[in-house]
């Protein structure tokens, strides 16, 4: 019987150690170690402490494996899985609160259990007439003397590295001038380890902003720059109800600067990493920049997917310095795979493209607003089936509709008025898990030559860097009235780029 | 036909749902058989493959529409949640998944059906029924051999990549959370008591499985509510004194979460529960110090090598007695965390902790670690510490150690210490032995691998092996290598291990029935485990009982004024309402009853006696 196990237990930690399979496998390996502990504790093979050890060693693996957010080692705690469940679902998590407090979780019957266990066993290994034996005599064999006296004497050599008496280091805390020395060290190592952190950091800042768009204003942060410790705590109080995402984002930039302000004079150590305050505000201010346009796009899909985990500390070895763009991939659940994308890139494709615009874009044109699904429309059973058919499920499974099967570029829905046009493109995008863009035909005309033209291409390129978009045209109409009113020349141009570009119109009559 | 059956069906319920109230658990009773004759359910009969999907879609459809129909009936609900479901075996997995899925479904259902399902019952005259969350870790925890074998099930279906099958309990935990991340804050506090709950229980899959969910809970929530789980679980962590299942479900919890929490929080943890306290020392043992903060880091391992330190003097000072080690093993205990949470070995706090080991192994001696048991638990504790500290360790002391593990091993000893043993084993592949070293340190090793290798636990020679592989890989000295295994018997394991053969794999049939054997004996074990606790608590309760008769009643709290004042007050606001009532009714010539003249004059006298009382006391 125990022949199986074994056999099991080795097939399975083979499969680990060959570094070939999945989180996933990794993870079940571990809990089929777990149960097989677990089973040997019960059928009395092991010891309860045994067990305990055991117990803890691989329950820290598999936490390893579970808790981490690297795509590659990590499970990332089934976020991507749970959330695709839950994601046209509303997010409730910041308004839990939790009904245990530290006295009423003490009278929960289970713990009333667990506590009155406690004081049941409980006896001491010693027996009593043992107390007083002391431990390790002093004379003992002649074979054993000479090696006491070496141990003896490296003892001594130890104590001078430390502290003179190895009591008053019970006292030591950080004020303590003494203490100074050791803490400086890690410090130092913080401040250097610090940096490669600050830097993964920004990118995923857009995800808290994400989780809550509402709570969080931009944390792009202090121009002041945090030089004293004393403003740094104020800033994380007046930040606190915010996510830890942020807090981790403020806390890369700012412990670190605090540190060095502060450290600056006294611990050159730190000094290859030294930034002024001046310094660090324009890494900032340029973040801030390049990411402007990743944050509204994410503001935008907020009406889509609204969930995303909070942060994950590194597992220490365990985890490695995760770029920062297949981690993005990882929480977002692929929703836009090419937004992606370094900032640097989608600053290149938009670079051509005034900022004025793309701010209007992003603010006003994405679309934010409720998940629908599609029940919320009612009738349109056939609308409903052929777009489902020949829109969304292309979009969720790319992979089956390629070739002759793919998906077609643009629809047109059209209709009188307030028969759900609206409605059905909506409800595309928060069922696709697309970036909905949602623009009227007539706000693309404009009176100034060029503008209206900018506009479209702006969105277009804006859309592409958004990957997989929906871009909603209303009234679309408008855009192709006859040519001998106003415009003629700047309409029809928009024209030809509209329906060259792929998309889909509504038509009202 | 089987759609057409099921169809027609489910068309009945959906028009008669009113009338059906008494079949519930009929239904449920129906949901399951139907469950149960499809895979994964493992008394599915075997089918081609193509046939049995044709069927299941067939099948499963229908009962999810049943579903949709009959969740928001009460009754369905408390026959699903009831307590001490009785099951057959082959319906445990069946209900499990029902739950899951109602789970799934009820996503999309009004309030009033959420209330029903996720609350379970809050009145006593109600039908008592558990919150969903409860009934779905007790189902969980039924499917023992389901969970081993392991059972296969579709995992969520995502844009573009292909279906996997999933485990049970990867299954469960996608679906638990994504039924957490809807959650609407009323049945938050639900939620939590139904992971406390499944936390303290005896089955250790079940509150990994409560663990993943409260991770995901932690990461998903705000950062503030993980703080406060976390200082609860601190708590508990503290009141349970005992090595116990508890504990250690909670300790592994605690380790996770603390990942999860911002640097300033977790400087708070350590300001709420100071390392410096030894009573706050069971909490620390379980943090894994490279999840927290260089601030909050530092902090607690300057307060607990300080604590460790003060430990071993005040045992120098008192004598090294026995009946002390207690507290130094505590203290050492924690030590071990500190340790365990460096990755570079030259830091300050190694060195205090080198200084610290070293005079405790000086004091070690085989003989009395033999005789002693609470010593071997300082011998284990410092093979611990000393594997991290391997690096920095005299040989001297190595030498001293391999002496004491000699002779622990040479007779029956605890797991624990074994396990210890090889981790320190394996530790010393990494150090160099100088030449004049050699001939004392060597041979000794190579006979404990010898020993350990040969070790008759599975779980042990597993490590022995893994141990062995790991020393032979990195040590210097080939030589232990071969003089480890000079045992035919013991070689050809090693070899087969690192050669990686397995044995034929049981085929499925037996290894089912050993399953179900095991099935039995584990719940039998989490049962006696959870039955000793509460005799434990009958036994406290008997005791107190038996030690004073019967209780004695509470004294009461009031002070005596305070309750003269409450009765007066209660009697003036009566007899002035009294008042009010005759002087209205006197207006309206509406004659009082006749008895309120005599009731009046019987009050009377009842005044005089309390003065009279007064006067005579």
């Amino acid at each position: 019987m125990s022949g199986a196990h074994l056999d099991e237990w080795q097939r399975r930690s083979f499969d680990i150690s060959s570094g070939n399979c999945t989180p996933e496998q990794t993870a079940d390996a571990y809990r089929a170690h777990i149960l097989s502990i677990q089973y040997a504790w019960a059928s009395s093979q092991l010891s309860q402490a045994g067990m305990a050890s055991l117990l803890r060693t691989y329950s820290e693996r598999y936490a390893a494996v579970l808790d981490s957010d690297d795509p590659r080692t990590g499970l990332n705690n089934y976020a991507e899985s749970a959330l695709h469940l839950a994601r046209s679902q509303r997010n409730y998590s910041d308004k839990w609160e939790s009904s245990l407090t530290m006295e009423s979780v003490l009278e929960l019957p289970c713990v009333q259990k667990m506590i009155q266990a406690g004081t049941g066993g409980g006896g001491s290994l010693v027996a009593p007439g043992d107390v007083d034996i002391s431990v390790g005599q002093e004379n003992r064999g002649s074979s054993l003397s000479a090696a006491f006296s070496g141990v003896r004497s490296e003892a001594a050599l130890f104590k001078p590295i430390g502290p003179p008496q190895p009591k008053t280091e019970v006292n030591i805390t950080a004020s303590n001038p003494a203490a100074n020395i050791t803490s400086e060290r890690p410090r130092g190592c913080d401040g250097i380890s610090g940096n490669p952190n600050s830097f993964s950091r920004p990118p995923a800042r857009p995800q808290s902003v994400f989780s809550h768009p509402t709570s969080v204003p931009p944390q792009g942060n202090p121009g002041p720059a945090a030089g004293t410790q004393n403003y740094q705590s104020s800033f994380f109080s007046t930040s606190n109800p915010s996510k830890r995402k942020n807090f981790y984002n403020t806390d890369g930039g700012d412990v670190g600067r605090g540190q060095h302000g502060g450290q600056a004079g006294t611990d050159p150590r730190a000094g290859s990493n030294f930034k002024t305050a001046r310094e660090q505000f324009i890494v900032d201010q340029h973040k801030k920049h390049s990411h402007q346009s990743q944050r509204g796009q994410t503001a935008g899909m907020a009406a889509t997917v609204k969930k995303s985990l909070g942060a994950n500390r590194p597992r220490g070895t365990s985890s490695k310095f995760v770029s920062p763009v297949p981690r993005q991939e990882e929480e977002e659940g692929g929703t836009s795979h090419n937004s992606n994308q370094e900032p640097q890139i989608l600053d290149e494709r938009l670079k051509n493209f005034e900022p004025k615009i793309i701010e209007l874009i992003m603010s006003e044109i994405m679309d934010h607003g409720p998940p629908i699904s599609w029940d919320d429309i009612a009738g349109l059973e056939f609308a409903k089936t052929t777009i489902k058919e020949i829109v969304v499920w292309p979009m969720l499974r790319p992979d089956i509709f390629t070739g002759l099967r793919g998906p077609p570029k643009g629809i047109l829905l059209f209709g009188p008025p307030g028969t759900g046009k609206t409605l059905i493109g909506k409800c595309i995008a928060c069922q696709s898990g697309a970036t909905f863009f949602s623009i009227s035909a007539s706000s693309l005309t404009s009176k100034w030559v060029g503008e209206g033209e900018k506009m479209v291409r702006a969105l277009f390129a804006i859309a592409r860097c958004h990957q997989p978009a929906v871009i909603f045209i209303d009234e679309i109409d408008s855009l192709v009235v006859p040519a001998d009113r106003r415009g003629a020349r700047l309409i029809t141009q928009n024209k030809d780029r509209v329906l060259g570009s792929a998309g889909w119109g509504s038509h009202s009559s | 036909m089987c759609r057409f059956f099921a169809n027609t069906l489910v068309h009945y319920i959906k028009e008669f749902k009113f009338f059906l109230t008494k079949y519930c658990s009929c239904f449920h009773q129906l949901c399951l058989q139907i469950i149960s004759n499809f895979p994964p359910s493992m008394c599915a009969p075997t089918l081609p493959s193509a046939l049995s999907e044709e069927l299941n879609a067939a099948a499963r459809v229908p009962i999810d529409a049943l579903l949709l129909q009959v969740l928001p009936l009460r009754p369905f609900a408390e026959a699903v949640l009831q307590q001490d479901l009785r099951l057959s075996r082959d319906h445990e997995l069946p209900q499990c998944l029902l739950l899951v899925n109602i789970l799934g479904q009820l996503a999309t259902q009004p309030e009033e059906v959420l209330q029903l399902w996720y609350t379970g019952s809050q009145f006593s005259e109600e039908t008592p029924r558990l919150p969903l969350y409860q009934a779905l870790f007790a189902g969980f925890r039924r499917c023992y051999t389901e969970r081993q074998v392991p059972v296969l099930l579709p995992g969520v279906m995502m844009k573009g990549q292909a279906q996997v099958q999933v485990t049970l309990h990867h299954h469960v935990c996608v679906q638990l959370c994504a039924s957490v991340a809807a959650l609407p804050p009323v049945y938050f506090p639900v939620l939590e008591r139904c992971l406390v709950d499944a936390v303290l229980q005896a089955d250790t899959q079940t509150a990994l499985l409560a663990a993943d969910v409260w991770c995901f809970t932690a990461r998903y929530g705000t950062a503030e509510l993980c703080l406060h789980h976390v200082l609860l679980i601190a708590q508990l962590v503290k009141a349970c004194t005992t090595e116990c299942y508890q504990s250690y479900h909670l300790g592994l919890l605690l380790k996770r979460m603390v990942f999860l929490m911002t640097p300033n929080h977790q400087m708070e943890l350590v300001v709420r529960f100071p390392p410096s306290e030894v009573e706050n020392l069971p909490v620390w043992r379980h943090v894994l110090l490279r999840a927290l903060s260089q601030e909050a880091r530092h902090r607690v391992e300057t307060d607990i090598i300080g604590l460790s330190q003060k430990a071993l003097t005040d045992w120098q000072n008192g004598g090294y007695k026995l009946g002390r080690v207690d507290k130094v093993n505590a203290a050492l205990l924690s030590l071990l965390a500190v340790v365990r949470g460096h990755s570079s070995p030259e830091e300050q706090c190694v060195l205090s902790a080198m200084r610290v080991i070293t005079q405790l192994w000086i004091r070690m001696s085989p003989e009395q670690v033999q005789t002693h048991p609470v010593l071997r638990c300082t011998l284990q504790l410092l093979l611990s510490v000393s594997a991290i500290l391997v690096k920095n360790i005299e040989h001297q002391v190595i030498l001293q150690a391999l002496l004491c593990v000699h002779t622990v091993v040479s007779q029956e000893c605890a797991e624990q210490l074994l396990l210890a043993a090889l981790e320190f084993l394996c530790s010393l592949g990494k150090i160099f032995i100088p030449p004049d070293r050699q001939n004392q340190i060597l041979p000794r090793l190579s006979s404990l691998f010898g020993v350990l290798l040969s070790d008759r636990s599975w779980l042990l020679h597993q490590h022995a092996l893994e141990a062995f592989s790991q020393f032979a890989e990195i040590t210097n000295h080939e030589e232990v290598i071969s003089q480890s295994l000079s045992e035919e018997d013991t070689k050809t394991k090693v070899v087969n291990y690192l050669s990686k053969t397995v044995n034929a794999q049981e085929d499925v049939e037996s290894r089912l029935q050993r399953l179900k054997l095991e099935k039995v004996l584990i719940e039998q074990h989490n049962e006696s485990l959870e039955n000793n606790t509460e005799n434990a608590s009958n036994k406290v309760a008997a005791d107190a009982v038996s030690d004073s008769e019967p209780c004695p009643k509470r004294a009461r709290q009031e002070t005596s004024a305070e309750e003269y004042s409450r009765y007066i007050q209660t009697a003036e606001s009566a007899l002035k309402a009294l008042q009010a009532l005759a002087e209205g009714k006197a207006n309206t010539t509406v004659p009082p009853p006749q008895w309120l003249e005599s009731r009046l004059q019987e009050l009377q006298t009842l005044i005089t006696h309390i003065r009279t009382a007064r006067h005579t006391t």
